[in-house]
């Protein structure tokens, strides 16, 4: 049996589109498999566990165009603590638009460039005037597809490059020729895609959970969700919804 | 001239689509907006012009509004069928103005969608908006309440605001121009300072971000905080709502010269109060009295009600509405659920659909924010899950504790789930079916086919 620890870092800001889903999915997973989950909340007021005892996976939410920078400012605060984590293999899932605090920049709707982590040589812009809202299929590792929805007032310059976390099959309705999103640097994973990304996509939770729960991993599943994971997957292939505010 | 040629236009338009039995909502406006972008500029509006805007209870307020004027004998322009956009608003505009676009009525009490509502303020010159809350609404349109607050923020100076003094994210609307009327209701009496839902939408001080302490909380993010960092908080209610009374679903609404007068919440639900409060407290702006405004909302009998009630082979049978997508109004309905004792069977039809479409939006992410915990619990026999999504809502409420074994599943937005109730388990008990607001239509034929399927249950 495995304890594991969770960091859910400023919770006050990060509490949208039913992120917490995918702490509440963890926790029954690990439940399930034999296991255990300590969630402890670090607001943008306390230490964050990875800066002091430590903790077995970092949890980021989606939050507002606004917030976005206060999270910013805070794992700022503790950036060399942050890389050093990552860097000797702790996991971290960051969702919706906190992907971009481990970018270079990110300008605001008004043009003002903000300092980000600097941790991967690429720039997200916001614009407040438009909400991008679609459907995504993706594939992680070239083997595991994914679905899922992105919502946003924001969006990455680059559209190729490394370390990204999935490459896109298909989004808003249309066919991806070429096209990546999210990052994925040793046990980093950061996505766009916003909500129980981990609950709705049970073959890529897997692979994080295999290496979180280490020996203790058995695979296990929650009474429907390998149906509910392959009707969306199967209807988001076939849906035409374009970006509605596109 | 233009005004003239476009009526002449349009007029007969909805006269046929009338016939035809189509509601002419939304197709008349979008001719006009075509052929006369700027109409809604040209139409001569009534002496009273009043907006209803928030993210939930917008409808229901504005028909409440709008049964009041018509109890004083004026005679009222209402879009009461939701048609809150500007071709909606155009639609319903022309409907009742003259050819030359003079509005055929005393007053125009218009529910306005939150996206419109600075645009229409700048048009429409209403003398006053009424907020009735802000929460998170659905992800695809309104995303998160600061989207929809940069959107707000854009109201003129010259318009009276009618604000929710419980609610810091609406409540802070308007600037030093804009007069403003606040209204609050008084801790109910089974809250404390722990928000009983999934969210809460203000857990930072708005101005300075800092921690906040909640003195209660109603529900979500609807109650009395402070900051202890800025000193923060929201002004006292000049229209204050309390002595909650959920038996005799009654409260005592307080006016600023201490003057009290009981008014009712016909479905025993805190959020009522929170719609009468904000009534009440325009209605007095406008110089009506508040015996005559609680005695105009006991005369209004339920329309456009998302609670109602049948009995059938000693079953109640319960509708309750909830908009898809939209967590809050979702949660409502089923906090509601929670409060009925007794054994039950669930029936969910809440869809995917994209609003006006006809395609499905794969997203359940909403599912998370919404609170089916209070679904759940040993009285519960059945859990009859109906629809496109059907697998996703199972998920849910297995994630939410409910036991699998007791979740049924039908894919087709037929009557099926009628003929799988388990009548002579839940005799006594209630059959609760929550539908999409715009599943009125199946919600009907869906009440029929449990009352004949009970009726039969009873002969035998």
């Amino acid at each position: 049996m495995k304890n594991i620890k969770i960091n859910y870092i400023c919770p006050e800001l990060c509490h949208f589109y039913g992120d917490a889903g995918n702490l509440r999915y963890i926790e029954k997973k690990a439940e399930m498999m034999g296991n255990s989950v300590e969630i402890i909340e670090s607001s943008q007021f306390d230490v964050p566990l990875f800066a002091g005892e430590g903790c077995d996976m970092v949890y980021i939410g989606a939050t507002t165009e606004e917030y976005v920078f206060d999270v910013m400012n805070y794992l700022k605060k503790y950036r060399q603590a942050f890389v050093n984590y990552i860097e000797n293999g702790g996991y971290v899932l960051a969702t919706g638009n906190t992907l971009e605090c481990f970018y270079e920049t990110i300008t605001r709707d008004d043009g003002e460039v903000f300092e980000a982590l600097g941790m991967f040589p690429l720039h997200a812009k916001q614009f407040y005037g438009k909400r991008h809202s679609y459907n995504v299929i993706a594939k992680y590792d070239d083997r595991i597809t994914v679905a899922g929805y992105k919502n946003l007032c924001s969006d990455t310059d680059e559209k190729v490059y490394e370390n990204y976390l999935f490459r896109i099959i298909r989004e808003a309705g249309k066919n991806v020729e070429e096209g990546c999103e999210g990052i994925h640097y040793k046990n980093l994973f950061a996505t766009y895609l916003l909500g129980p990304v981990l609950l709705q996509n049970p073959e890529f939770s897997d692979e994080i959970f295999m290496g979180l729960f280490g020996e203790d991993f058995r695979k296990v599943r929650i009474p429907f969700e390998v149906e509910a994971y392959e009707k969306r997957v199967n209807d988001v292939m076939n849906s035409k919804n374009p970006d509605k505010n596109g | 001239m233009k005004m003239f040629f476009t009526m002449l236009l349009v007029k007969p338009i909805i006269f046929i689509m009338n016939l035809l039995g189509f509601s002419a909502t939304n197709l008349p406006g979008n001719i006009c907006l075509k052929i006369f972008p700027d109409i809604l500029a040209h139409f001569k509006m009534p002496k009273y012009v009043i907006f209803v805007t928030g993210t939930n209870g917008k409808t229901l307020s504005a028909i409440t509004i709008s049964h009041i004027f018509r109890e004083k004998g004026m005679t009222v322009v209402n879009n009461n069928e939701g048609s809150n956009l500007d071709s909606g608003l155009i639609s319903k505009l022309i409907k009742n103005s003259t050819f030359t676009g003079k509005i055929k009525a005393d007053a125009a009490v218009l529910e306005v969608d939150e996206d419109a509502t600075a645009k229409m303020c700048n048009i429409l010159k209403p003398s006053h908006l009424m907020i009735t809350n802000i929460y998170r609404d659905s992800i695809s349109r309104n995303a998160h309440p600061e989207f929809v607050l940069r959107k707000l923020r854009k109201v003129p100076g010259d318009v009276c605001l009618v604000l929710n003094g419980d609610d810091a994210l609406s409540g802070m609307l308007g600037t030093d121009e804009n007069r403003k009327i606040f209204y609050t209701v008084d801790k109910a009496p089974d809250r404390d300072d722990k928000c009983e839902n999934l969210i809460c939408d203000i857990r930072t001080c708005p101005v300075c971000h800092m921690p906040i302490k909640y003195e209660y909380i109603q529900f979500h993010h609807i109650g009395k905080f402070h900051c202890e960092h800025c000193g923060f908080e929201m002004p006292e209610g000049d229209v204050q709502a309390g002595d909650i009374d959920y038996e005799k679903r009654t409260f005592v609404l307080r006016e600023k010269d201490g003057k009290t007068t009981e008014f009712p919440f016909s479905t025993g639900n805190l959020y009522e109060v929170y719609n009468n409060t904000a009534i009440a407290a325009l209605c007095l702006d406008l110089g009506f009295d508040g015996k005559f405004i609680s005695d105009s909302i006991k005369s209004l009998s339920s329309t456009g009600g998302r609670y109602k009630e049948d009995v059938a082979n000693d079953t109640a049978i319960i509708s309750m509405v909830g908009k898809s997508q939209n967590p809050i109004s979702c949660s409502q309905s089923f906090a509601k659920a929670k409060m009925i004792d007794g054994k039950k069977v669930i029936i969910i039809a809440i869809n995917d659909r994209v609003y006006g479409g006809h395609d499905h939006n794969e997203d359940t992410s909403w599912f998370y924010d919404t609170d089916f915990e209070f679904l759940v619990s040993d009285d519960v026999l059945q859990y009859i899950v109906v629809g496109h999504r059907m697998y996703d809502v199972a998920l849910r409420l297995v994630m939410a504790g409910a036991d699998e074994d007791k979740i049924l599943l039908t894919p087709e937005y037929d009557l099926s789930a009628a003929k799988m109730v388990d009548y002579d388990a839940v005799k006594g008990g209630s059959i609760l079916y929550f539908f999409e607001v715009y599943f009125r239509e199946w919600s009907v034929k869906m009440k029929e086919a449990l009352l004949a399927e009970a009726k039969a249950h009873e002969k035998h």
